[in-house]
């Protein structure tokens, strides 16, 4: 029986390699499924407005309730002024969202939950929001980590640790996404590997299982990308302004 | 017969933009609600449960590295492991209240004339939203 982890394999499909500074950059199956959902992504949204009808049809219908719903999103939780930021939020958004959902494909490869993917993702986010701050605010930003109030004498440790919490937010934001997809599509192996072993006797207990799972990993993928939209919505809130 | 046809005609553009702009200036009235409503209480503590360890990994990691990289073995990975666990805890703390879930407990123990009590941190003041919550409890 194969291993519930062997599903997480990264395999070339192109080799690609730099030996002169020793990079590795072939096509993997992870490239691949990114550029499926990218092209998922892109394709929804160009078909979904082309007809630019008055009344929706069930495609733009579509569209436009994922452009609302993440809209919605940005105006509730990093302000008005937010939407000058929306084109990002909502690219990210429909990345990762595709990269969960195409993951429940059978044979599909899940590519959100790979941590240095996650961890690439969040920290675009930190330098972007970090960016934005120093953009808007100058070097006023930096007083985001002074909290206020507190007594003079408490600073020097006060002020390192609102450093470090800041410089951390990446660390939580991938590991969650990372977690919940690895978790998630694990146990659906591991439940797999069951029906199989017990075979037509006993197998349709966990298969039923299998059944329940499916329909919670559909909401834990919908979920979970709209968690690490929301949470980036609030940091590109701190750095609008500032605290 | 031709008044229920008239009643009938969709309403006119100009109408419908009023309306529209009327339900918008609405929305834009109401507080802001500042993420994570909505949720339930687990994935909530579940977030704050990673933010923990995301403060203590990352302090952990950095230490590791800075031990590495001076020579100083034992000393940065102790500051660090400390520090990061105090950053992920004031993250995780910082997720709950923004959720709602924690109290702002400065509103509570806060003295009767408005000096923040002690161990406040001083980090009570983080939202605007919060400020006014507490305008809102003292009076």
């Amino acid at each position: 029986m194969a291993s519930p982890l062997e599903q997480f394999a990264i395999k070339p499909i192109v080799n690609i390699t730099v030996p002169d500074l020793g990079l590795d950059l072939s096509f993997t199956n992870s490239s691949l499924w990114m550029a499926i959902g990218v092209a998922c992504s892109y394709g929804l949204v160009m078909a979904g407005t082309r007809q630019r009808a008055l009344v929706p049809g069930r495609l733009q219908a579509l569209v436009e309730l994922t452009y609302e719903f993440v809209a919605g999103m940005v105006r509730e939780n990093a302000g008005r002024e937010g939407m000058r930021y929306f084109p990002w939020i909502f690219t990210l958004f429909m990345f990762i969202l595709f990269g969960n959902l195409l993951g429940l494909v059978p044979g599909a490869f899940t590519f959100t939950s790979h941590i240095i993917v996650t961890f690439t993702l969040a920290l675009g986010v930190f330098l972007g929001t970090t960016a934005v701050g120093f953009y808007l605010h100058g070097a006023r930003f930096l007083t985001f980590f002074v909290p206020s109030g507190a007594p003079k004498i408490m600073l020097p440790l006060l002020v390192p640790i609102e450093i470090l919490s800041y410089c951390f937010r990446p660390i939580s934001l991938s590991i969650r996404l990372f977690v919940n997809m690895m978790a998630g599509h694990t146990m659906l192996k591991i439940f797999v590997g069951f029906a199989i072993a017990l075979g037509l006797l006993f197998g349709w207990l966990p298969f039923s299982i299998i059944v329940a799972l499916y329909g919670f990993e559909f909401v834990v993928a919908l979920l979970q990308a709209y968690i690490f939209t929301v949470l980036t919505c609030l940091y590109l809130h701190d750095a609008i302004h500032l605290h | 017969m031709r008044d229920m046809a008239e009643d009938r005609r969709p309403p006119s553009f100009e109408a419908f933009d009023r309306r529209l702009a009327r339900a918008r200036a609405e929305l834009a009235g109401k507080g802001r609600r500042r993420g994570g409503s909505g949720r339930s209480p687990y994935t909530e503590g579940l977030q704050a449960g990673i933010e923990v360890i995301g403060g203590l990994l990352g302090g952990g990691l950095l230490g590791w590295a800075l031990d590495r990289w001076t020579g100083l073995r034992p000393l940065f990975l102790l500051l660090f492991l400390v520090l990061g666990g105090a950053a992920g805890l004031l993250n995780a703390y910082r997720h709950l209240r923004r959720t709602g879930l924690v109290e702002d407990g400065a509103a509570r123990q806060e003295a009767p004339h408005g000096e923040p009590v002690e161990g406040d941190g001083g980090e009570s003041a983080r939202t605007v939203r919060d400020q006014a919550d507490r305008q809102h409890h003292r009076s």
